[in-house]
């Protein structure tokens, strides 16, 4: 609830004549000491009390923040010693940086979650403004959301069609501009691209903003294509797991031995699959996180293989107890592409699309599909 | 030209994996390979455990990147897989020729493999006719 001019005012009114309260109280009690101790102080007028009071007031707040000041200093002074302490052990000073930039990492991820979050709430504000058939009526000229949009579309097809034209003519213009843009990106990313800051704090700070470009850069990237986790995690749970079933993996031509190994669930320290690979060289903190690396729960290690085999264009088989699993000789079938994305991109990966594609997709989606193809 | 990056083998080495802590086996595979191409001028990682798939290594000449990886599924089927991962929008063919052509000389050289066939990307090794070299007309 907003308040009124006239509340506004009597709260005004109630705050000067508390202050007059404190401000007498405060010149009385002046007065006392001063009668007490056989100082002379005159207060001749009902102003002069008021006014003696208020410098009195004003005198214990100054008191208050300089004493506060030199706390803070002191907290300051202390925690600079601590770092100090730590920048001296070469250790604690490793440990110390990849701390920060793990700190920043964490702080990145939000960071990319809030700017998400505004992204989708201006998109919604836009999206309704677009569909508002009065929208153009309440909107000044040329700035209705549908003007707005055609006029975005436009200037992005020009600027477009000018690049290539600009690029065509000079192509060493393009090969600069993906240096730059290059460039920029590892200096934002890559703790090794920008000189070590001069000093520890400096160092610190240094890392942990690079953590937060990577934190974001991991949910960014990471987020793309979400939507549907959700509604896939539930679907997932209609999976027919084949922990414990040997007689599967018997009937495909293991030994009793080899059978339990694959029959028993995939462990958890298993690396899974990388949706985009890890010869790519992304940083380790997107490239080992949920939104890259796929590996269902409760899958046995037999199956992960099967699901493995058929979205990694690079894996073939290994070996089990010493004998020969190869995909192609179980008569699996890789994916095409889509094939890939689809069921080789992790849950968390499938998250930022928001209702949209992914939401469709995750009522298609048919776990029981990948043994469809055998 | 037709151009082979993916070649089928026997092995002669021992069996180095560890089932129980889900370590597939080539290692050794992989350090063998590592020193011969060291010799001829790569500079080559460590072996690079790629869980599932097997053991990797990334292999330099000058700053340009090549990518490897051995998958042992028994003694006698043996896969090595190679990646050009110079700059994509201008790869150095030329390099990864050099470099196929190495990595045939160093299989032929070591008598612990014994190669089957080379094939190309993204095909079977079953389904499709072995070649005797990486590059032909």
């Amino acid at each position: 609830m907003h308040e009124s001019i006239s509340e506004f005012i009597d709260r005004q009114n109630r705050k000067v004549a508390r202050f007059g309260r404190e401000a007498e109280a405060a010149a009385h009690e002046a007065y006392r000491k001063s009668i007490r101790l056989g100082q002379d102080l005159k207060l001749s007028s009902p102003g002069d009390v008021i006014r003696h009071g208020a410098q009195l007031l004003q005198d214990a707040e100054d008191r208050a923040a300089r004493i506060a000041s030199r706390k803070a200093e002191e907290v300051k002074a202390q925690a600079r010693e601590a770092l100090r302490g730590v920048a001296k052990n070469p250790v604690a000073r490793s440990v110390a940086i990849d701390t920060a930039r793990t700190a920043g990492n964490v702080a990145g991820v939000v960071r990319g979650g809030v700017h998400a979050v505004e992204g989708v709430v201006d998109g919604v504000t836009f999206l309704g403004r677009l569909v508002d058939p009065l929208d153009r009526l309440k909107s000044a000229p040329g700035q209705s959301a549908a003007e707005q949009l055609g006029r975005g579309v436009v200037n992005t097809g020009r600027m477009g069609v000018d690049y290539v034209r600009k690029g065509v003519a000079d192509p060493q213009r393009v090969v600069t501009d993906v240096t730059n843009a290059a460039g920029q990106w590892r200096r934002e990313l890559d703790p090794s691209a920008t000189p070590v800051a001069p000093t520890f704090e400096g160092e610190l700070r240094r890392n942990f903003n690079i953590g937060q470009n990577q934190g974001e850069l991991a949910f960014d990237v990471g987020s793309l294509f979400v939507g549907g986790p959700a509604a896939k995690a539930v679907k997932g749970l209609e999976r027919v797991s084949n922990v414990g079933n040997m007689e599967r993996y018997v009937a495909q031509g293991f030994s009793p031995k080899a059978a339990a190994h694959l029959a028993e669930p995939y462990p958890e320290w298993g690396m899974g699959h990388h949706f985009i690979p890890r010869r790519m060289g992304l940083p380790e903190s997107y490239s080992d996180s949920v939104f890259n690396v796929l590996k269902p729960e409760g899958i046995s290690r037999g199956d992960f293989y099967e699901l493995h085999y058929k979205v990694d264009p690079s894996y073939t088989g290994g070996s089990v107890k010493g004998e020969k699993w190869n995909g192609e000789a179980l008569g699996l079938k890789k994916y095409g592409l889509a094939g890939r994305i689809w069921h080789g991109s992790p849950p968390p990966l499938k998250a930022r699309v928001g209702g949209l594609g992914a939401g469709a997709g995750a009522v298609m989606y048919d776990p029981d599909d990948e043994r469809k193809d055998r | 030209m037709i151009l082979r990056q993916n070649v089928q083998f026997r092995s002669g080495f021992p069996h180095d994996g560890d089932d129980d802590l889900d370590v597939q086996p080539g290692r050794n595979i992989a350090e063998a390979l590592g020193a011969a191409l060291r010799q001829r001028g790569y500079r080559v990682s460590e072996p690079i455990n790629g869980g599932d798939h097997g053991w990797e290594l990334d292999v330099w000449r000058r700053r340009k990147r090549i990518w490897l990886q051995i998958s042992v599924l028994a003694a006698d089927e043996c896969y090595l897989m190679t990646e050009n991962m110079t700059f994509w929008l201008w790869p150095d063919v030329e390099l990864f020729r050099a470099f196929l052509r190495d990595l045939q000389s160093v299989l032929a050289e070591d008598s612990r493999f014994c190669v089957t066939g080379w094939f190309s990307k993204g095909a079977s090794a079953s389904a499709t006719e072995l070649a005797d070299a990486p590059l032909t007309p």
